[in-house]
């Protein structure tokens, strides 16, 4: 049940309430109001709103050690979020995760951002997009092209195809010189009511068409979460000697949940000089291109170019409508900034204001690191760790608390460096459309940046409502599977294209013993899939990879995939 | 059959300010007298003194007035503010009269009082200040 705190009047009002009516009860009419007697009630409600207020804090700082003993993510702020797009480039550039950019607002208030992730940017451009949807295809208005494409003067109304049964966006991006598009990015801009589209994006494979125009297993990519919101797209058949995309280092930005433009930044993995396909037109759009931009057409798409397909499921709600721009170089920028400072116990005490609700200007997003006296990291307070000299630290109501680290002989250390993340919280929320005026590169170099669209998201604290109901999800399921309902749920859940999911309790002979074991079947639509039998194969061990950690131990677990008719 | 009994109620007398105590009990006094002292224990508190009630005290409206005679109203809105908030709605102050004092040092003023139900009926009080 949530917690209702009393307002000082509510409880002045039920107490006059109780007084006449006691007073009636002798016989006495209280109708008027003493101005003594509502001073004395109006005092002792205040006192209890002050009682009700410090109860509510307690409930706070209790509930932030219960997570904080779970291992949740902790309640902190958002930092506001924001999109901006690098221009000026004509030959890759690489701008750093972390890197600043700075802003005005109109009432002279600065704040500064710094990008969620390292990007790529150079002069290459999206020459086409285009909405294939319900067996036509559309360009993109959204989509700026580059002249020539627009003096063609080419058709907006759809034309007839049939590119299989679902959804799809193309793209059609002329890298820069011989380089292709390794680490760039690409940001969709969706109207207000595309939630369904976006909520597909998140999870949608891509791929990228092969030299023969082919849309085939070595071109596709999956959008993986990653920093902020933002989708890194990985390879399904990952080229020989790659590395794991997940490369974010916390020193130079911090690990944020996603923000209020997630699942809109796409950024490309690095691209192997044997995928850096390009094509003229990939297959089947020949005829349709043709009739979109008449006699022009064969000169438009005689140059390779890198093109993408984006599948959608059928349910999708128009394309055309929902996108309302595609950018190449953007990227999104968090209103955060690190934070250092050296705390000596004897002057500062061990416990230190570290956000708003602690006195500071500023509010906390995550500490990042409290070095003691001989480069010793300490300890967040329920780590579990055997060195009895170990420095700890703890959260609580705005305050870092720290137990100093000692000295072999027991002494406790007289200093800490503590490095913290922090942010203006929803203050940075008035950072309108143009405002982030500049952005530092590490070396030197100018790049023209613009935010296209507001930042937002920013807020200042998570709510009591709203930690409670996570600590709660969090508590009841702990991510794990037990019962048969929650195997057949995550199954479900792990792919749109899984049409359907069965799960037999079979006895397998392992190793000359019988062992029971639990065999999932899922279902799957061959029509959903740019190369089925390559993409159920890494779906099914996938699926079963994420089974076997999160199953009961020492129960075998075994996932097949079946094709179903749609 | 006996008649119904008939119902004899008596009104809450007000407590006099200061406190005093008379006979072991406190000292009494009449509701207007009552909401003319609240009004004066008003006029001798700074603004923002008591958390209970953002709009009780404007000491610091008279003390500005030389400078700020639109305090004046600001004063009676105040006042009138509190009273509400408070539940005190029998009655409102009407009018906050600068008055011609023989010190120039002090200030005097005339509050009038008015009742919510018979707004012929009126008090006034003077209050001072350096």
């Amino acid at each position: 049940m949530p917690y209702q705190r009393a307002t000082a009047v509510e409880i002045d009002s039920k107490m006059r309430e109780d007084f006449r009516k006691r007073l009636k009860e002798y016989g006495v009419s209280a109708e008027s109001t003493d101005p003594v007697l509502a001073v004395l009630f109006r005092t002792f409600a205040q006192q209890l709103e002050n009682l009700y207020s410090d109860t509510g804090r307690i409930r706070l700082a209790l509930l932030d050690e219960l997570i904080a003993g779970l291992g949740i993510e902790p309640r902190k702020a958002r930092p506001a979020q924001a999109v901006v797009r690098v221009l000026g480039a004509s030959s890759p550039v690489h701008v750093d995760a972390g890197a600043t950019l700075r802003s005005q607002t109109p009432t002279g208030e600065r704040f500064n951002f710094s990008t969620d992730a390292p990007v790529t940017v150079s002069g290459a451009q999206i020459v086409l997009g285009a909405a294939y949807e319900k067996g036509q295809l559309r360009l993109l208005a959204g989509v700026e092209m580059p002249e020539p494409f627009l003096a063609a003067r080419p058709a907006l109304d759809p034309v007839k195809v049939n590119l299989g049964p679902s959804p799809a966006l193309f793209l059609a991006v002329e890298p820069a010189g011989k380089e292709h598009l390794s680490g760039h990015s690409v940001y969709f801009d969706l109207t207000p009511d595309a939630r369904p589209v976006q909520e597909a994006l998140a999870v949608e494979t891509w791929c990228l068409a092969g030299l023969q125009g082919e849309f085939s297993g070595p071109g596709i990519l999956r959008p993986r979460p990653a920093n902020a919101g933002l989708r890194r797209l990985e390879w399904l058949v990952r080229p020989a000697g790659a590395a794991n995309g997940a490369e974010e280092v916390q020193d130079k930005t911090p690990m944020l949940p996603p923000g209020f433009y997630a699942g809109r930044v796409f950024l490309l993995p690095a691209i192997p000089p044997e995928r850096q396909f390009l094509c003229a037109v990939p297959r089947g759009l020949e005829a349709p291109l043709g009739r979109i931009f008449g006699r022009e057409a064969q000169s438009l798409f005689s140059r390779p170019r890198a093109w993408f397909r984006i599948t959608f499921p059928r349910e999708i709600p128009p394309l055309h409508t929902a996108i309302g721009g595609v950018f190449l170089h953007a990227i999104t920028a968090s209103n955060v900034e690190c934070f250092n400072q050296t705390i000596v116990f004897e002057k500062h005490g061990t416990a230190i204001p570290i956000s708003r609700e602690g006195g500071t200007d500023w509010q906390l997003v995550s500490p990042l690191s409290l070095i003691g006296e001989v480069d010793t990291p300490y300890l967040e307070e329920t780590v579990p760790s055997t060195n009895p000299l170990a420095g700890r630290y703890a959260i609580r109501n705005g305050r870092i608390e720290i137990t100093p680290a000692k000295w072999p002989d027991g002494r406790p250390q007289s200093l800490v460096n503590i490095r913290v993340w922090i942010s203006a919280g929803e203050a940075a929320n008035q950072v309108g459309p143009g405002m982030i005026t500049s952005l530092e590169l590490r070396g030197g170099g100018a790049l023209r940046v613009l935010n296209p669209t507001s930042a937002a998201g920013g807020t200042s604290s998570e709510s009591y409502a709203s930690a409670q109901e996570r600590f709660a999800a969090a508590l009841l399921s702990r991510d794990r599977v037990v019962t048969r309902a929650d195997l057949l749920a995550v199954a479900r859940a792990f792919d749109r294209r899984i049409r359907d999911a069965r799960v037999t309790s079979v006895v397998e002979r392992v190793g000359g013993a019988l062992r029971r074991v639990e065999r999932v079947t899922v279902s799957l639509v061959r029509e959903e899939f740019t190369d089925p039998d390559l993409e159920a194969g890494y779906l099914r061990d996938e699926l079963q990879d994420l089974l076997e950690k999160r199953f009961l131990h020492d129960i075998g677990l075994s996932v097949r995939t079946e094709w179903v008719e749609p | 059959m006996r008649p119904p009994p008939v119902e004899r109620r008596r009104a809450i007398t007000f407590i006099a300010f200061p406190l005093r105590l008379e006979n072991g009990f406190l000292r009494r006094t009449c509701e207007v007298e009552a909401v003319l002292r609240f009004i004066e224990m008003m006029a001798r508190t700074p603004g923002g003194s008591w958390p209970g009630c953002p709009s009780f005290g404007v000491r610091h409206l008279f003390e500005a007035m030389r400078l700020r005679p639109e305090g004046l109203r600001q004063a009676e809105k105040a006042i009138n503010d509190t009273l509400a908030d408070l539940g005190i709605t029998s009655y409102r102050v009407k009018s906050i009269q600068k008055e011609p004092g023989p010190n120039p040092d002090v200030d005097v003023y005339t509050v009038t009082l008015v009742s919510t139900a018979d707004p012929g009926q009126t008090w006034t009080a003077r209050l001072e200040g350096e």
